[in-house]
């Protein structure tokens, strides 16, 4: 089922681009007519040297020829006539050639914000370009351990799948905002509760993770988290770690049953129980 | 996931056992999907999503996430599927029968 959730969620994140270039007719936008109308005028001016592009304005163009390129690929995939044809253009995703754009980008302006953005594209894109996520990782390793904007990338590293703990790591001990450091202390703990889904409570993995997550309420519980906060999350895991466990006596579960009948788990003491988390999907 | 847990339900109705469920679905599909599939035992209700309080409580993150609990109230198993979930459930029966047998 998870594997199931997590296909659907890439198809959406595939989808998303594609979506937003359609939204912006290139015809129609006003950002492309002002683009026509600032080219009319750099001819007018005559043979100036058009001014180079800021690293910023080269990181949204390369944005707008990305959205464009997917919007042909998608073109090109729904036409196919067959499973042969559809997987050569899936083979061809645009992100691997713009993992490289993108690259150049961040090699050319390594500390800048801007840099930071295309390190951060090359890992959400990293889906068609893995050794583009490891590079990219390295380079803020080295760059923006201390940066104040990796507050916002630190979940996307996070689930990148590839090898961020050393990331992580160095977030929690050199960044100087307590979001970041608490950001990157939760979801190196929760990065490691994933990989160590079947170790033992008493292993040394989940012992970390059990040392990160009480970390995490201590000293960085308040920090807003989706809808709610580090705090509540890192709340359940400790739960599971100490209360959950195999040997363990199991929590009461005190509830209503679909007729709105209150029910306890523990009135089925002196029975074997199954307990099934379900749903109907 | 249905004919194998009534199945076990049916062939162990007479033991003591008890197969509870923790329901993330919204109550008129729990309803249907009950009588559609003739679910008989007994669920909680999570409020309709998969981040009801049980659920979040449990750090439950993956469906179905199965536990199997001895009749004294220990965790003994968690996440067995199928065939590994009925031979859990026979050992722990197994366990009480040995034990009042003393």
């Amino acid at each position: 089922m998870i594997k199931v959730l997590i296909g659907a969620a890439f198809l959406v994140g595939a989808f998303v681009p594609q979506l937003e270039a359609q939204r912006k007719d290139p015809a129609k936008s006003p950002d492309s007519q002002q683009a026509v109308q600032k080219d009319a005028a750099a001819k007018d001016e005559g043979k100036k040297d058009p001014k180079p592009l800021t690293p910023q304005q080269q990181y949204t163009q390369l944005l707008k020829d990305h959205s464009k390129a997917m919007v042909v690929h998608r073109r090109a995939y729904t036409q196919a006539k067959t499973a042969q044809e559809r997987s050569k253009i899936l083979r061809n995703n645009p992100a691997k050639e713009f993992t490289a754009k993108f690259q150049a980008l961040a090699e050319a302006n390594p500390e800048s914000d801007t840099g930071l953005k295309a390190m951060v594209w090359m890992i959400r894109n990293g889906r068609a370009n893995p050794l583009g996520v490891r590079t990219a990782m390295r380079l803020i390793e080295k760059h923006h351990v201390a940066s104040p904007g990796i507050t916002a990338v630190i979940t996307s590293v996070g689930r990148s799948g590839a090898n961020s703990e050393n990331l992580l790591r160095a977030v929690m001990e050199k960044n100087p905002s307590q979001d970041a450091k608490g950001l990157a202390c939760f979801t190196l703990a929760r990065a490691l509760m994933m990989q160590n889904r079947r170790a033992k409570a008493d292993s040394p993995q989940l012992k970390e993770v059990l040392a990160l997550m009480k970390r995490v309420q201590g000293e960085f519980g308040d920090i807003k988290y989706g809808r709610k906060t580090l705090g509540a999350y890192a709340e359940s895991t400790v739960f599971e770690l100490t209360k959950l466990q195999v040997g363990m006596d199991v929590p009461d579960i005190v509830g209503n049953d679909i007729d709105d009948a209150e029910f306890k788990l523990s009135q089925y003491r002196g029975k074997v129980v199954v307990i099934d988390f379900w749903g109907d999907w | 996931m249905y004919p194998h847990e009534r199945s076990l339900v049916k062939r162990l109705a007479n033991e003591p056992f008890a197969l509870i469920g923790v329901n993330s679905d919204k109550k008129e599909r729990v309803r249907t999907a009950m009588e559609q599939n003739n679910i008989t035992w007994r669920s909680f209700w999570d409020g309709g999503s998969t981040g009801g309080p049980i659920a979040s409580k449990w750090n439950v993150t993956g469906w179905p996430t199965i536990y199997v609990i001895d009749h004294k109230g220990k965790i003994r198993f968690k996440n067995v599927r199928g065939p590994a979930m009925d031979k859990a459930v026979d050992e722990l029966l197994a366990e009480i029968k040995s034990e009042s047998g003393k």
